[in-house]
């Protein structure tokens, strides 16, 4: 009888113990820099996607230009409908639009891109993809 | 294609087979590419082309060079890079180029099997037109020399008139 009781106290302390479970997820980010016109470079970022778990919705989501060996800043920061956010109707899965004209870079300058995301289930913001170092161009050809 | 290129393609293909010489690289489909006159300057525009990784192996890095510079330099998820085909989304404006210049565009790809990046696909020249002049600079500066020219007249008519 004794036993149940310190069982269920083990359980309760491991479940505590446990971290918890990662509820965001993206699809690859893929990502690059081109050189639009002198002295204007750009970062460009495929479509990607977010999945959140079930019934959770997302909070926040934003992408970091890291500038290799130096330091990084948030160049896209997207909220949702403070009222309805999204996913909605049961969905999981979110495709945020992407600007057509692209993030701003300094050319010849090194990059890593990451997006952070932060659902309903999440404490703070977390690294759901990165890509690799990618270089902006430095001048027109 | 005669029969006697058609018969050394195949020859060269078998023998490759064979021997398990040859080296697996990402190709692409083939490519294509304009050179328009923009509000500053020219650019060139990328049809959308797609890349064919060889089989297991992963699309690590993908740049477009004109004539052998970069203008576009484009890495992959590091902890998911793509695998089999791959479309790479393209600026939707083009990439900077000098007008009155001919380019020759590149694609170079580099799967995660690849010490540095190979050749996928290349253009001929493509020739960029002259620099159109900006509208809106040169209708403003022709209105400003309008207004200018209006006033004097009519300063020279006061000053007969006085």
């Amino acid at each position: 009888m004794r036993r149940i009781p310190v069982f269920v106290a083990i359980l309760a302390l491991l479940a505590a113990a446990a971290p918890a479970a990662r509820a965001i997820f993206s699809s690859p980010i893929h990502a690059g820099c081109y050189i639009a016109a002198p002295g204007d470079c750009r970062i460009r970022v495929d479509p990607f996607t977010v999945n959140v778990a079930s019934g959770e919705k997302l909070v926040r989501l934003q992408l970091t230009a890291a500038r290799v060996g130096a330091g990084s800043s948030v160049v896209y920061d997207w909220r949702p409908d403070v009222s309805n956010p999204v996913p909605s109707g049961g969905a999981s899965t979110y495709a945020p639009a992407i600007p057509s004209l692209d993030v701003a870079a300094a050319c010849g300058e090194a990059y890593v891109l990451s997006l952070q995301g932060q659902d309903t289930g999440d404490a703070n913001l977390l690294n759901a993809g990165q890509t690799e170092a990618f270089t902006c161009p430095s001048a027109v050809p | 294609m005669t029969r006697r290129a058609r018969a050394l393609v195949w020859a060269a293909a078998c023998a490759s087979l064979a021997t398990g010489a040859a080296e697996a690289f990402v190709s692409a489909s083939p490519i294509a590419a304009a050179c328009y006159a923009a509000e500053r300057g020219c650019r060139v525009q990328l049809d959308p082309f797609a890349l064919e990784v060889p089989l297991g192996r992963r699309l690590a890095h993908v740049s477009i060079e004109l004539d052998g510079q970069p203008v576009y330099d484009f890495s992959t998820d590091a902890s998911n890079p793509p695998a089999g085909a791959y479309v790479p989304t393209l600026p939707a404006r083009g990439f900077a180029a000098r007008c009155e210049e001919s380019y020759v565009l590149t694609v170079r790809a580099q799967d995660d099997g690849d010490a540095v990046a190979s050749v996928a696909a290349q253009t001929d020249a493509i020739p960029c037109p002259v620099r159109v002049p900006e509208p809106e600079a040169s209708l403003a500066a022709g209105a400003a020399l309008g207004v200018l020219l209006a006033r004097r007249r009519r300063r020279t008519r006061s000053i007969l008139r006085a």
